[in-house]
């Protein structure tokens, strides 16, 4: 098993008009998606982010993509797959993937020998 | 299948549904001696025609007498050519179920607390990217490659925890799936496939649990915590065989996995004449090395009671804390039941009272749900006492 870090991005400020009721239901959503990675063994840890970020040190250059769009980290999760394509097919079946409300950076954490 | 040198799961479903057709028409004058041994023939007939037609050959060294040795072994070569590391568990575990264990996908569906449809889709969009990418059955059954052989431990596993599981009438969920799970295990033991010793584990791991699986409930069926279960109902015999299954084990592997190590909690549990004569500082420190090794908030949790067991509150409320503030977890309710009895412990019946009512808030079977209620109960009592 190796472990991946899923960082979640979407839309920052639709999620910051998003209503209480609809706020729960994303919430409720994401529940029970976690839910059943637990239950299979994939879950490791993750949190939702607040919306306020600062960013310290020298800009870094991007290819523009997150730069005009309001596209913004919201959350991570960390998890344990088999392999790349694994830890890929469990993020395709996120409900908010499915919904194409956010986008998940599968990305494979380095292990440092012990 | 296999037998007839038909390596392609949709010719293969093909020519047994022409073999069902066949015997709808024939049978209506009345149905052979031996039906099994009819259809099979049928099938192989089929088989052979259609091989010849494509001009490959007819491998008469896979060829069985009749159905009977349709064996283990088979079964475990299905599990391994249908194992695709790349699919999630869950689709993976549906796939076992409805070909390894034959289950249909009305059953699929209430195993796991979904619905026909969503199964069917799964496994519709599963058989397409098969036959898009010409997978096929042709996979060695000793040697299927390392990820493979721990894939299917895992589905095993799956398999057997969803067996396992009590339903609403004090039952095992499904008897049938624990032993579909403990004889492709023992196969793969057969075999020789030992992958570090974890194959011996997980047999022995099954068989410990099967052993106690009565004990989880008493004469009232009410589910009864572990401290309270009659070690006298344990089934020994079977003990006796994980035993040694798990002793083999340790032989086999140069470092402590996932299974081995759940195995040897199991084995601490199980060895022990009393609950109170519980080797705790021995089961914790399994619980550190399966936090590395395999971190899960299951595993958390179990740590955390291990640690309440053994007396060690404050170390048990450390991992709780960090356990209740992943906002993930916080619909488990054995979290808030160890909450409650470590309050119980201080004394501190309103604050017991206040995590059973969270874990009657959370999703619960009704057998878990009577269980809470009746602690709940309990600490009232006390309260208005």
């Amino acid at each position: 098993m190796q472990k991946f870090l899923f960082l979640i991005r979407e839309d920052l400020d639709r999620l910051s008009q998003m209503s209480e009721q609809e706020l729960e239901q994303d919430i409720a959503e994401m529940n029970s998606w976690v839910e059943e990675l637990i239950k299979f063994d994939n879950f490791i840890s993750g949190d939702p982010l607040e919306n306020a970020s600062r960013i310290v040190g020298r800009q870094v250059a991007t290819d523009g993509m997150f730069i005009d769009s309001k596209e913004g980290i919201s959350g991570y999760f960390i998890i344990k797959a088999a392999n790349m394509e694994q830890a890929v097919a469990i993020a395709t079946q996120c409900p908010h993937i499915v919904q194409g409300k956010i986008s998940i950076e599968v990305r494979q954490i380095m292990e440092t020998p012990q | 299948m296999y037998h007839t040198g038909i390596v392609e799961i949709a010719v293969a479903e093909d020519i047994v549904q022409e073999a069902f057709a066949l015997a709808s028409e024939k049978w209506h004058n009345g149905i052979p001696e031996r039906p099994d041994a009819w259809l099979y023939k049928t099938i192989r007939n089929t088989a052979y025609n259609l091989l010849k037609k494509e001009g490959r050959q007819f491998d008469h060294n896979l060829m069985a007498d009749d159905q009977h040795s349709e064996s283990e072994q088979e079964s475990l070569r299905v599990l391994f050519g249908f194992i695709q590391p790349e699919l999630t568990p869950k689709v993976q575990l549906i796939i076992a179920l409805r070909n390894v264990s034959g289950l249909k996908v009305q059953r699929i569906a209430a195993l796991l607390a979904s619905d026909e449809n969503t199964i069917t889709k799964i496994l519709y969009r599963w058989k397409i990217q098969r036959k898009s990418q010409n997978l096929n059955l042709s996979v060695s059954v000793t040697d299927p490659g390392e990820q493979k052989i721990r894939t299917a431990l895992k589905i095993l596993y799956l398999m057997f925890t969803e067996g396992y599981r009590l339903s609403d009438d004090g039952q095992l969920n499904d008897e049938t799936l624990c032993e579909d799970a403990l004889c492709l295990a023992k196969e793969m033991v057969n075999l020789k496939i030992c992958a570090n010793g974890e194959v011996k584990s997980l047999y022995a791991l099954m068989l410990y649990n099967l052993a106690r699986a009565s004990s989880r409930l008493n004469a009232l069926n009410e589910l009864i915590p572990l401290a309270e279960h009659d070690r006298s109902g344990w089934n020994q015999q079977m003990i006796g065989v994980a035993n040694q299954y798990f002793l083999q084990s340790q032989k086999e592997s140069t470092n402590l996995e996932m299974y081995q190590l759940e195995a040897s909690i199991a084995y601490l549990h199980i060895t022990a004449q009393t609950f109170q004569q519980t080797k705790w500082h021995l089961i914790i420190r399994l619980y550190d090395k399966l936090m590395v090794c395999n971190p899960s908030p299951f595993t958390a949790l179990s740590h955390a009671a291990a640690l309440y067991f053994s007396g060690d509150h404050a170390s048990a409320l450390k991992i709780l804390d960090q356990l209740k503030s992943n906002p993930f977890f916080q619909t488990n309710h054995l979290l808030h039941c160890l909450y409650a009895k470590i309050a119980l412990h201080k004394n501190d019946h309103t604050n017991a009272v206040t995590s059973f009512k969270k874990a009657l808030n959370c999703k619960l079977s009704t057998l878990e749900m009577n269980f809470v209620k009746k602690e709940l109960q309990l600490v009232d009592m006390h309260l208005t006492r």
